[in-house]
């Protein structure tokens, strides 16, 4: 299967170098999809190399499965490689939420409606053990419908506490904040109401998100 | 010609160095302290040693300058982030011989020291810069007025990943360079906690679990598990930042920018790339360790910006502060 999967790549146009996966768009069968491949780093020791590949493509194919049973809008998967570090999955035709909230091309109402859905869908992932691990503006795609879609699933954690619940939401938010600074605390706020309506234990991750945002990361503390 | 003298005393350091306006090291004397107990550095420890060392390591640079203290038109000195019993005794000596000889003072941030001075020494001129060190594990890039941060540790800086292992093994403070040296006779990889989020890296699970198998594993194997972990993670954050931010050379700063093996590794992936990296090489790589020079040159980068030499009853020390709280002027 790796050798036909290598012969749909020579058919299909190379979209997306990222620091980890090259990404393709490829007629697979008359669908529109993408081929992601995790490509082998010569830096670094074989065997993490071997780890690393097969673990976030395990994790990405396991969590585009959980994410379709959920009901939260992502790829959908339809094939999988795990040793090839290889995933096919349906393509999502839109735009990257990143460009679209810098070059302005959302209402506010838009806004509004997708940082609120983004809440609801990111709850629904941490009730189930779920954190995306690399949650960013960049890894949102808005179709064309205005619907978001969640992608880019690697770095997520299957098993997730309630610490790297709230590590989830703090990096969300210093994203914004270093991406979006103008409009990050109103985005977030909408983007929190939602959250925390539908978690299931709000009050522990609000209490760990607070101590990590206040843990000094962030300000001079004069001595 | 004017001369800038730099007071370092965040950690285990106390150093001054001494610049000329041509930015020609003119001295760069420190005495570094060796912590006595296992636990690493206690803050109150480090303050006793800097109190005790501070006079004739000041005399030391000046002596190496062949200045006197009259001759010194410029005064700077690490305001932080640091320990702040220790950082206290630094700023102490800098306002008294501000006040004395009624000279400008600049307190700078030790962090921002490392990065100038290597992408000065470096000749980069808009590189990203990997700061790793005891104090720092974060990589910037500068961005509209200051050097802003991309990714960074969430916990522990990849200097103390290394202390405290070493220390588990018994090995003395610095454990960074002996860590490398035995992780060359290790031969095989043990498994251990690989931790990325997003453009950060996580290092306190992987020393619980290394410091954890220390009897159960031969120490050499430990040695380079952890090491090719830890810089794995750092180099694949760089890797992200480096694609986000564009940017066509790459800086390692700090002390563990002395690690071969780290170096090589960025060298590899950027390759990939197509871009420069550079560190600190030859007589200049003791400079990536904590020092006076490079407090040195802040002062004198904030003085020919213009910037106004800052009050003496304003020349507070912070145990934290963030890089990306600073404004760069020179940059601008
Ligand atoms: N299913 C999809 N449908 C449409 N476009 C996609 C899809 N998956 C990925 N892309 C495009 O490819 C880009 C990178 O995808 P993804 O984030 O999964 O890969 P990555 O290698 O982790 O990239 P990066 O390192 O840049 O985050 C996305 O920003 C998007 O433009
Ligand atoms: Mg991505």
């Amino acid at each position: 299967m790796e050798n036909v999967v290598v012969g749909f790549v020579n058919k299909g146009r190379l979209i997306h170098k990222g620091a980890e996966a090259n990404i393709y768009l490829l007629d697979y069968m008359g669908e529109a999809t993408v081929l992601k491949i995790r490509v082998r780093k010569k830096y670094r020791d074989k065997s993490i190399d071997r780890y690393l590949v097969r673990s976030r493509t395990y994790k990405e194919a396991y969590v585009l499965e959980v994410a379709e049973k959920l009901g939260v809008p992502a790829p959908r998967l339809i094939y999988a490689s795990i040793n090839g570090g290889i995933l096919i999955m349906s393509y999502i035709g839109g735009e990257i939420l990143r460009d679209l909230l810098l070059h302005n091309m959302l209402s506010e109402k838009e806004k509004e409606f997708i940082f609120r859905r983004l809440g609801m869908y990111l709850s629904r992932l941490h009730n189930n053990g779920i954190t995306h691990g690399d949650l960013t503006t960049s890894n949102i795609i808005i179709s064309g419908k205005k619907e978001l879609y969640l992608i880019d699933f690697g770095l997520a954690n299957l098993n997730s506490s309630d610490e790297e619940k709230s590590v989830d939401v703090e990096m969300f938010e210093r994203v914004l904040l270093s991406t979006h600074t103008g409009e990050a605390g109103k985005l977030f706020r909408w983007f929190i109401d939602e959250y925390v309506r539908y978690i299931e234990n709000p009050d522990e991750i609000l209490r760990r998100y607070r101590i990590i945002k206040r843990s000094g990361r962030y300000h001079a503390q004069k001595s | 010609m004017v001369y800038v003298l730099g007071i370092e005393s965040t950690a285990h350091t106390f150093g001054v160095g001494i610049i000329d306006s041509k930015f020609n090291i003119l001295s760069d004397a420190r005495s570094v302290l060796r912590p006595s107990g296992t636990l690493g550095i206690d803050p109150g420890e480090a303050a006793e040693h800097h109190s005790r060392v501070a006079v004739n390591v000041l005399l030391e640079a000046l002596d190496k300058a062949n200045l006197k203290l009259k001759d010194i038109d410029i005064v700077a000195f690490s305001k932080g982030p640091g320990l702040g019993p220790a950082l206290r005794i630094g700023a102490t000596l800098a306002r008294g011989l501000a006040f004395k000889y009624n000279k400008p003072i600049y307190p700078v941030h030790h962090g921002l020291g490392h990065i100038e001075l290597t992408v000065h020494l470096t000749n980069m001129k808009d590189p990203l810069v990997l700061l790793v060190s005891g104090g720092h594990t974060a990589i910037l890039a500068f961005n509209e007025g200051r050097w802003r941060i991309y990714g960074e540790t969430l916990d522990i800086t990849v200097g103390n990943l290394f202390d405290s292992f070493a220390r588990r093994l018994g090995i003395g403070f610095p454990g960074g360079p002996v860590i490398e040296r035995m992780a060359l006779k290790g031969k095989r990889y043990i498994e251990l906690p690989y931790n990325v989020k997003g453009n950060n890296v996580v290092f306190s699970g992987l020393l619980t679990h290394a410091t954890d198998l220390v009897d159960k594993y031969n120490k050499y194997d430990l040695a380079y598990s952890l090491q090719e972990t830890a810089f794995s993670m750092l180099v694949e954050v760089t890797e992200r930042a480096l694609i986000q931010t564009d940017k066509k050379e790459i800086c390692i700063a700090g002390g563990v920018a002395s690690n071969n093996r780290l170096f090589n590794m960025i060298k590899t992936m950027a390759e990939d790339h197509g871009v420069k990296v550079g560190r600190l090489e030859g007589d200049l790589r003791r400079l990536n360790g904590d020092n006076g020079v490079q407090i040195a040159l802040l002062g004198l980068l904030y003085y020919e910006a213009g910037t106004p030499a800052t009050d003496l009853d304003k020349t507070f020390v912070y145990q934290r502060i963030r890089v990306d709280e600073e404004d760069v002027p020179w940059r601008m």
